[in-house]
């Protein structure tokens, strides 16, 4: 499980590596919606990866006789106006939703967190020009932001990604910065460079493992935050267009059957609540157990 | 105080520059030539070039750049829609108004709701109430904005057809969008004031109030919320920019004239100068909204106050860095 190989690299030279893990997930447990989330994100990841084989029809196929149909045994949730099975619609849509969310956090990751630690590690100009700027995007509501880079990029699936992975960055280059602010000055840091050790190695071995712990947490929300991002662009029409069965995108094609045809708005809305709502508790828990002073 | 908000005024502009550098360069690299959109796709390449050289387009970046900061800070001037041929600018302000009163009245309607129902939830915590509020903030927190007008359209405009479900024009229109936008904030407003005021609650003076036999109401009322509101409103305040957000996708949900449908139309047409005036007037309202957000705090709460007054650089600056904070 990845979680767990973090949590673990997180602790790694510690003493107590295996009393600190279980510490964690000791606290974790206790949050029992926490827990609940956990087990929702996971089973939402493993619908994304299986997605082919739970999904009882292909997605794209198509059967104008059974369309607009309410959802019966044979079509779970109904069928679209095109009549494609709706359920298999949305279980498809939880792959493009996560791989897409996957994408942009790993983009805001990347350059945010870079950013971020090199900022706080040397300071002066550097910071106050590198934080200026993200202070700068981040006075823009971050899915104007996303519309605004979508828009140069073209629209699609891998333009949506790259939006909102940059509209991202900010936060990220936030976080990272004020963990590593927290560890600077402790002594452990200076011990490390008494003993001869560098830079490189003083970021990487020393300030990366004991600052992640909020990176984590905002790792988890902002892939919340981007799947709530990816199908409100989607629903406007600014993000994965209507052929690719992304959940916004289904959701903008049944706005237009709203007065007489349910399962089209229902269903799609019930997959995004359900799939933030559970990122988000888990996200909740996560932070608290990590960091038990919090509460 | 006045040289603390003459300084927070005068630290807006670099913020606004670099905006407008971030959305005119992004918009500098978008694929798309209002040439094509003036002229027809049937001009010669005389007529195109002709039109490209009058709207400078032939000059480097940092011309049409500084020319357009330029026009942006001595007249306000935004460009020109190429395909109405009117000034930007009177397009935006004509709808910026719809979409900041649907802001503020989200907003409003959210902080009087929210903080009454967490301030009966924390009263009477693990009543069947609090466990009622709070599983509603919980999953009312995370639902998407657009989705929930969709259904609230669905159910109470078309289902049982008590309210409208376009337009902008009577106050029987604002009901559904307002509400639809507020609901996030509710309950993300429900449960800090949940947590806020059970944490006050238990503290000394509360105790020292019940026991000098003050009521239960002025106890609350007069005792404990006007500490618990403090970090509810630093709460309401970091929700200002989603709650923007929100507007402009509700907007089309509802199909309300603002600058959300203003910039989405806009987007489909691939005219490039609405979306950059849109986005630079809704960054602009945003620091301004966060500006006022923090001079309030100052007012309310008189231990920043006191910081203010006798504050030397660093204070302001470390108020300033934490008051300007995280949305989406």
């Amino acid at each position: 499980m990845a979680k767990t190989i973090e949590v673990n690299r997180l602790y790694a030279g510690n003493i107590h590596r295996k009393g600190q893990l279980s510490e964690i997930w000791k606290r974790l447990k206790k949050n029992r919606l926490a827990v609940a989330g956990m087990y929702f994100v996971i089973l939402l990841l493993l619908v994304a990866v299986f997605a082919n084989y739970i999904a009882p029809y292909p997605y794209d196929k198509a059967n104008m006789v059974e369309r607009l149909q309410y959802p019966s045994l044979k079509h779970w949730m109904g069928t679209d106006n095109f009549g494609r099975d709706l359920f298999s619609r949305l279980i498809v849509g939880t792959r493009v939703s996560l791989m897409v969310a996957a994408f942009a956090v790993t983009i805001s990751l990347f350059f945010g967190s870079i950013l971020g630690y090199t900022a706080a590690y040397i300071g002066g100009i550097y910071e106050t020009f590198v934080m200026r700027i993200m202070d700068a995007f981040l006075s823009i509501p971050s899915i104007i932001l996303a519309i605004a880079i979508a828009v140069s990029l073209g629209f699609g699936v891998t333009s949506t990604a790259i939006a909102i992975g940059f509209s991202n960055i900010p936060v990220f280059a936030r976080v990272s910065r004020a963990a590593v602010l927290t560890i600077k000055d402790n002594e452990f840091i200076e011990a490390a460079r008494s003993n001869g050790a560098g830079n490189a190695r003083i970021l990487i071995r020393h300030i990366v493992p004991n600052s992640l712990a909020p990176i984590l947490v905002q790792i988890s929300l902002s892939l919340a935050n981007s799947i709530l991002v990816i199908s409100s662009l989607s629903f406007v029409g600014c993000g994965v267009q209507p052929p690719t069965p992304e959940w916004g995108s289904i959701l903008s094609v049944g706005r237009e059957y709203i007065g007489d045809f349910y399962p089209f708005l229902v269903f799609p809305g019930i997959f995004i609540s359900v799939t933030l709502i559970s990122f988000n508790l888990f996200s909740d828990g996560l932070r608290d157990a990590l960091d038990p002073r919090l509460k | 105080m006045i040289r603390y908000i003459l300084k927070r005024i005068l630290m807006l502009i670099p913020v606004l520059f670099l905006v407008l550098f971030i959305v005119f360069t992004i918009n500098y690299f978008s694929p798309g030539d209002p040439v094509s959109s003036i002229v027809g796709a049937e001009a010669t390449m005389e007529q195109r070039a002709r039109v490209r050289e009058s709207l400078g387009l032939n000059d480097s970046f940092i011309v049409r750049f500084g020319r357009y900061v330029l026009n942006v800070a001595t007249k306000l001037d935004l460009g020109t829609d190429y395909i109405t041929k009117r000034p930007v600018r009177d397009e935006i302000f004509e709808r910026l108004p719809t979409t900041l009163s649907l802001t503020f009245l989200a907003i409003a309607l959210a902080s009087v709701v929210g903080i009454t129902l967490g301030i009966i939830s924390a009263r009477f915590q693990y009543s069947i109430f609090d466990y009622m509020s709070t599983l509603f903030s919980l999953i009312a927190s995370s639902m998407p904005a657009f989705w929930i007008g969709l259904m609230l359209l669905m159910v109470f405009a078309l289902k049982f057809r008590m309210l409208p479900s376009s337009g902008f024009n009577s106050p029987r229109h604002w009901i559904l969008p307002v509400a639809t936008i507020a609901f996030n904030v509710l309950a993300i407003v429900t449960r800090n004031t949940r947590s806020s005021m059970l944490e006050v609650i238990r503290q000394d003076y509360i105790t020292t109030a019940r026991a000098k036999g003050l009521g239960e109401v002025k106890v609350i009322a007069q005792h404990a919320l006007k500490n618990a509101l403090i970090p509810v409103f630093t709460v309401i305040g970091v929700q200002i920019g989603r709650t923007l957000g929100n507007a402009v996708v509700v907007e089309t949900v509802f199909s309300i004239p603002g600058l959300g449908s203003l910039m989405v139309t806009a987007v489909k047409m691939s005219n490039f100068e609405v979306v950059q005036g849109c986005i630079i007037i809704i960054a602009l309202s945003f620091c301004v909204i966060n500006l006022i957000v923090d001079l309030l705090y100052a007012f309310l709460d008189p231990r920043i106050k006191g910081q203010y007054m006798k504050a030397g650089k660093r204070t302001i600056a470390k108020a300033a860095k934490s008051g300007g904070s995280a949305n989406g």
